[in-house]
């Protein structure tokens, strides 16, 4: 999945257990733990809104996105870079 | 009334099978006897290839229809456990409409030789039910995949 969930980063940050953020946020440990994982297929926005109250930061602190390499052995760079004439 | 859960509708239907499953495996061991009496009774005499063939498309149908109340039982049983919609259940709704189709088939066949109006009934009822069998298990299948998607969104 390319977006990334930094929720252990955040709750280092700000001191939190995994336990105190569930309540505060109002999701079960299990759904918590789905969301750590990146096992999460999508995230509501109220859900998002309150882990960015509960951890009092912004959305872009929580996700971020990690473009997945190209299959295949003959991938070429992924840079967009020029091709050589020869 | 409460529909499913425990001492539910649900309940009381997945027992049933059960009595079902018994009452039909003695119906199938009786066959023989049982169309002798209704030949006695109707005091027809319809020759011994039709009686066998009769006998067959009972026997082909009647163990169809058991293998149908099991898929049933099963899918009752985790209905009523609290977890219906599993792609299990979609394949098992899924197997009651394949096991609908050699019945329909069988009672087509026997509309050219089996002398009763029954027969086209009970060969359209189960055309049908085979056809709108499938369209439930799709329907089912993706309940279970918007299922799987909602259980996944936090």
């Amino acid at each position: 999945m390319p977006i990334i969930v930094n929720l252990d980063i955040m709750m280092a940050k700000r001191r939190i257990s995994a336990t105190e953020l569930s309540e505060k946020v109002g999701i079960t440990m299990a759904n918590l733990s789905i969301l750590k994982n990146n096992k999460a297929r999508a995230v509501r926005f109220s859900t998002l809104e309150a882990l960015c109250r509960v951890l009092n930061c912004q959305p872009a602190d929580l996700l971020t996105y990690e473009k997945e390499p190209p299959e295949g052995p003959a991938a070429g760079p992924t840079d967009g870079g020029e091709k050589e004439d020869h | 009334m409460k529909i499913l859960g425990q001492k539910s509708l649900g309940t009381f239907l997945e027992k049933m099978c059960w009595f079902l499953l018994a009452a039909g495996a003695a119906v199938i061991a009786g066959l023989p006897w049982l169309l002798g009496f209704y030949y006695n009774l109707k005091q027809e005499d319809y020759g011994r290839p039709v009686i066998l063939f009769t006998l067959a498309v009972l026997y082909i149908s009647g163990a169809i229809a058991l293998a149908i109340l099991v898929q049933l039982r099963l899918i009752l049983r985790d209905v009523n456990c609290g977890s219906p919609f599993t792609m299990k259940n979609a394949r098992r709704i899924k197997t009651v409409a394949w096991l609908c189709m050699p019945i329909a088939l069988l009672y087509i066949a026997g509309i050219f030789t089996i002398p009763s109006a029954l027969v086209i009934l009970i060969a359209l009822v189960f055309l049908f039910l085979a056809a709108l069998t499938f369209v439930l298990a799709e329907v089912f299948r993706q309940a279970v995949l918007y299922k799987e998607e909602n259980d996944l969104t936090i």
